[in-house]
């Protein structure tokens, strides 16, 4: 097997990559100069050497703790928990949360046999001493990240914090004519006063 | 390409690039399918929240000669089930359900089996009492869909009924237990002692008679084992269903 092969098959490993887009970025980088297809290769290698799980929060960082555990002008009294480690971008960029992340590395799901010993909830329940009043549960809105919620409120509440989960419904700037039935009744159910 | 149109439920989603989903579809006029629903997880997606397991509806998708993914063009709402993943033991008995059809059901027609898991996973949604019981019950009913029953009130072998009162054994080669009588001819390591009121409990989960007994599995972790070493043995070549140990974990 040749060394294209070689970066081909490399390549299909990679979520959405198959078979012939393994190859069109494999031949697009043997045109570009070799300096250009080294620098990939150089920040793959960094990430993969320098980059690590945060032993507090399981985010991915070069540093450990990660920066938001080190971050000093957070609110440490609240904690959002999300799925992965990139899902804390999205909510951060946001900038309408200013506290403490937990990422489980996952969601429950019997038919991928992930079951609560398979997430990182152990650690999540062990930060709970530190003066943690509030979780917020930031799993997906699916079925999966519902049953998610309902495990983490489970095993949480009697820990004496406060869980609350993000609002599901109508997507902002949406319109309502053409929202479908479960995203109606989601908004419904979660209504509120004004 | 043509484009069917049919009933479905959503067995599964897997995220797929960065936009779309590709779904494992339970169809009524075609089997198991999978399907590629395009842009699917943008926030303002035509399907919006519909593509989610466990949901029913009408699918319609192109479908391409001698390739096993499909387009998904519309989908139109017929029951979602998103409750299911408010109460955990009710997930895992549908996890359980929809684990079984994903591995065993084939790619073509089968009106029994789409019955029988509409209504397996209506019952997980509604049940009001013994949700252990509802999950045993309409797994095996979904295993006698798929054309695999114990014989439990005769004994596989000679036929006869086994005394009520007589302790017997479990035999998955078989299929069946096995009396006293012939328990000698059986020298298959994996036979399974019943007790008389477990071998009762088995014959009520496996009836389908109305006015049964509906209250509280009394043998649950005898009966979750039965049931998981049938399957292990005539469905799945060995292999244990992912959703089995998510249950037992739920049921403890």
């Amino acid at each position: 097997m040749s060394v294209i092969d070689d970066l081909a098959r490399e390549f299909t490993r990679l979520p959405g990559i198959g078979r012939k887009t393994a190859y069109r970025l494999t031949h697009f980088l043997l045109k570009i100069p070799p300096e250009e297809a080294c620098r990939l290769a150089h920040a793959i290698e960094a990430v993969a050497e320098r980059v690590k799980h945060c032993s507090i929060c399981s985010n991915l960082s070069e540093s450990d703790p990660c920066e938001y555990c080190t971050d000093s002008g957070r609110d440490r009294t609240a904690i959002c928990v999300v799925e992965e480690a990139s899902d804390i971008a999205a909510i951060d960029a946001s900038g309408a949360f200013r506290g403490l992340y937990h990422v489980l590395g996952g969601c429950l799901s019997p038919l991928d046999g992930v079951g609560p010993d398979e997430l990182n909830i152990e650690s999540l329940i062990a930060r709970l001493n530190g003066g943690v009043s509030e979780v917020i549960v930031a799993t997906n809105p699916s079925v999966e990240g519902e049953a998610t919620a309902t495990y983490l409120h489970k095993v949480l509440v009697p820990r004496g914090v406060a869980v609350t989960r993000l609002a599901r419904g109508l997507p902002v700037g949406g319109d309502l004519e053409y929202a479908d039935g479960v995203t109606i009744a989601q908004a419904l159910a979660g209504r509120r006063g004004m | 390409m043509a484009l069917l149109t049919t009933e479905a439920t959503i067995l599964k989603t897997y995220e797929y690039s960065e936009t779309s989903k590709i779904l494992r579809l339970f169809t009524r006029d075609a089997g198991l399918c999978s399907v590629i629903a395009k842009g699917a997880r943008r926030p303002k997606s035509r399907f919006g929240g519909l593509l989610e397991p466990f949901t029913d509806g009408v699918a319609t998708f192109y479908v391409k000669e001698g390739r096993e993914l499909h387009t998904l063009s519309g989908f139109e709402l017929g029951c979602e089930r998103q409750t299911l993943g408010g109460q955990l033991v009710r997930y895992a008995g549908a996890g359980l359900l929809t684990e079984i059809v994903l591995r065993f059901a084939a790619s073509t027609a089968d009106e029994r089996l789409f019955a029988q898991l509409r209504r397996g996973l209506d019952r997980l949604v509604d049940e009001q009492g013994d949700l252990e019981r509802a999950i045993l019950e309409e797994t095996w009913r979904l295993t006698k869909s798929l054309g695999f029953a114990p014989s439990v009130d005769a004994c596989s072998v000679c036929n006869e009924p086994p005394p009520a009162d007589q302790v017997t054994h479990f035999d998955l080669a078989n299929g069946g237990v096995v009396c006293n009588r012939c328990r000698p001819q059986v020298n298959h390591p994996n036979l399974l002692r019943l007790a008389p009121e477990e071998r009762a409990e088995l014959a009520e989960l496996l009836s389908e008679a109305v006015g049964r007994h509906l209250g509280r599995v009394e043998g649950g972790q005898t009966q979750r084992r039965l049931l998981r070493e049938f399957i292990a043995y005539h469905l799945a070549e060995q292999r244990p269903l992912n959703s089995f140990r998510f249950l037992e974990g739920r049921l403890g």
